[in-house]
C-alpha cells in the first residue's frame, strides 16, 4: 500500500495512479517513460495471470504453430505443384508469410485486446478501463499479453529457412537481416494502425467482428501472399482501403535490394498510425 | 443439438442457397440433373453436418480441462483447410498428409460430399461418413 496524492493505493493501482501523477508532468517531456513503465508493470501483471493456467497456455502456443503450419503447408504444397508463381519462388512466399507472420505476433502480443474491444463495448468492461487512472489504450493493450510462442517459433523458423535458401543462391545479402527485422516492426505498427482503426469505429457502431474479420483478418491473410496474384481490383483495394498490401510491396523492394525506396514506403505507417491515434482519442473521449 | 441443427439451416438457407444462387448467375456453374446424385449429396451433406456437430460438441467439452476452447476451434479451422479439401484437392496432399487425412473424418466433412455431387464418387462413399 502507497500514499499518492493524499489517497492510498495498493500494488499496480499505486504504479498506475503515480503513471497518472507522471502524465500531469507530461508537458515537461517525461509522458513516454512513464506510460512505458506503466505498460511494463501491466503487462508483467497480465502475463502472471494468464501463466496460472500453465496447461491451457501450452496448448494454445501448440495450436497456434500447427495452425500457422497448416496454413504454410497449402500454399507450399500449391507452389511445389505449380513451381514459381508470377515470378515468386517458394523461398520468397515463405519470407513473405514469415515477416507478415511475426509482424502480426509482435502486433497481437502487444496489443492483444485492441483486436478484442467488442468485448468490453458489449459487456460494459469498458467502464472498468475508463475509471483506472492510467490511459484507455495503454490499459487495453496491456490486457490479456501472452506471448506467441507457438507463431514466433513458426515464423522465426519459416524466416530462417527462406532467408538461408535466399542467401546461399545470392538473391539477398546479410544486409537482408536488418531490413527484415526493420520490416517485421513497420509491419507490426502498420497491422496495429489497421486494428486501431477498426477499433475506434466501435465506438460509434458497437458491433466489429464482422467488420474486423474484413479489415484485419480477409486482408491480412490475403496480404501474406504476393499481391502479383491477384486481379488488379484486389491489389488496389489492399493498398489503398485497406493498406496490409504494403507490407509485401514493401518487402519487394527489400528483395530487390532497393533498401532506400523501402524505407520511404514503410515511413507511411507512422502518419496512419498517428491519424487513428487520434480518432482513437476522438471516440474515446465522446 | 437442436440449436446446432438451427444454425447449419440457417447458414444452409441464407448462405449457402444465396451463394450458390449468384454462381450460378455469375459464373454459369453446373447443376446436376441426376436425382440419385442429389440425393446421395443431400445425404452425404446432412451427414457431414452431424460430423461437425459432433466436433464442436468435443471442442465445447475440452474446455472443460483446457479453460479455453477457442484454440482448439481455430486448430479445427485450419485442418478443414487442410484436410477436408477445401483449398486443394486431397489428391495434390502428400502421400502421408493423404493417409493421415483419410484417417480423420475431415474429408467427409467436405471432400465426399463434393465428389458425390461431381459425379466421382457413388454412393458407396458414403460409408465412411456413416461410420
Amino acid at each position: 500500500m502507497r500514499l499518492h496524492d493524499g489517497r492510498l493505493f495498493s500494488g499496480d493501482t499505486a504504479a498506475a495512479a503515480e503513471g497518472r501523477g507522471a502524465r500531469r508532468v507530461s508537458r515537461f517531456g517525461f509522458s513516454w517513460k512513464h506510460d512505458l513503465r506503466l505498460f511494463g508493470l501491466l503487462i508483467r501483471a497480465s502475463v502472471r495471470s494468464r501463466m496460472q493456467y500453465k496447461f491451457n497456455f501450452i496448448l494454445a502456443s501448440v495450436l497456434a504453430a500447427l495452425i500457422q503450419i497448416a496454413d504454410f503447408l497449402i500454399v507450399a504444397i500449391v507452389l511445389h505443384k505449380f513451381g514459381a508463381i508470377r515470378g515468386w519462388t517458394l523461398h520468397e512466399v515463405g519470407y513473405l508469410f514469415a515477416v507478415m507472420t511475426l509482424s502480426k505476433t509482435l502486433y497481437r502480443s502487444l496489443a492483444s485486446d485492441v483486436h478484442n474491444l467488442e468485448k468490453y463495448l458489449v459487456g460494459g468492461e469498458l467502464d472498468q478501463l475508463l475509471t483506472r487512472p492510467a490511459p484507455v489504450l495503454l490499459t487495453l493493450m496491456s490486457q490479456n499479453f501472452r506471448i506467441m510462442t507457438g507463431e514466433l517459433l513458426q515464423g522465426g523458423f519459416v524466416l530462417g529457412w527462406a532467408m538461408t535458401a535466399m542467401i546461399r543462391t545470392g538473391q539477398i545479402g546479410w544486409t537482408a537481416v536488418p531490413w527484415t527485422l526493420f520490416a517485421i516492426g513497420t509491419g507490426a505498427i502498420l497491422l496495429f494502425s489497421i486494428g486501431l482503426a477498426t477499433a475506434t469505429v466501435g465506438f460509434w457502431i458497437t458491433r466489429i467482428a464482422e467488420l474486423q474479420n474484413i479489415t484485419e483478418d480477409a486482408a491480412r491473410t490475403a496480404a501474406q501472399y504476393p499481391l502479383a496474384l491477384y486481379p488488379k481490383w484486389l491489389q488496389s483495394l489492399l493498398l489503398v482501403v485497406v493498406p496490409d498490401g504494403f507490407v509485401s510491396t514493401s518487402l519487394r523492394f527489400t528483395l530487390c535490394g532497393a533498401n532506400t525506396a523501402s524505407g520511404c514506403l514503410r515511413g507511411r505507417h507512422w502518419p496512419l498510425f498517428c491519424a487513428w491515434r487520434a480518432a482513437w482519442r476522438s471516440g474515446d473521449t465522446d | 443439438m437442436s440449436r446446432e441443427w438451427g444454425q447449419i439451416a440457417y447458414q444452409f438457407v441464407f448462405k449457402s442457397i444465396p451463394i450458390y444462387a449468384l454462381y450460378y448467375f455469375l459464373f454459369s456453374l453446373q447443376l446436376s440433373t441426376q436425382l440419385p446424385v442429389v440425393g446421395f449429396t443431400f445425404l452425404g451433406l446432412a451427414c457431414s453436418a452431424y460430423l461437425a456437430i459432433c466436433m464442436n460438441y468435443l471442442i465445447g467439452a475440452a474446455a472443460l480441462w483446457t479453460t479455453e476452447s477457442h484454440w482448439l476451434y481455430w486448430g479445427h479451422h485450419a485442418l478443414i483447410m487442410l484436410l477436408a479439401g477445401f483449398f486443394i484437392p486431397l489428391e495434390w496432399l502428400p502421400d502421408w498428409l493423404q493417409t493421415l487425412s483419410w484417417l480423420s473424418p475431415y474429408p467427409y466433412l467436405l471432400y465426399v460430399p463434393t465428389r458425390i455431387y461431381l459425379g466421382f464418387e457413388g454412393s458407396s462413399a458414403l460409408i465412411g461418413s456413416v461410420l
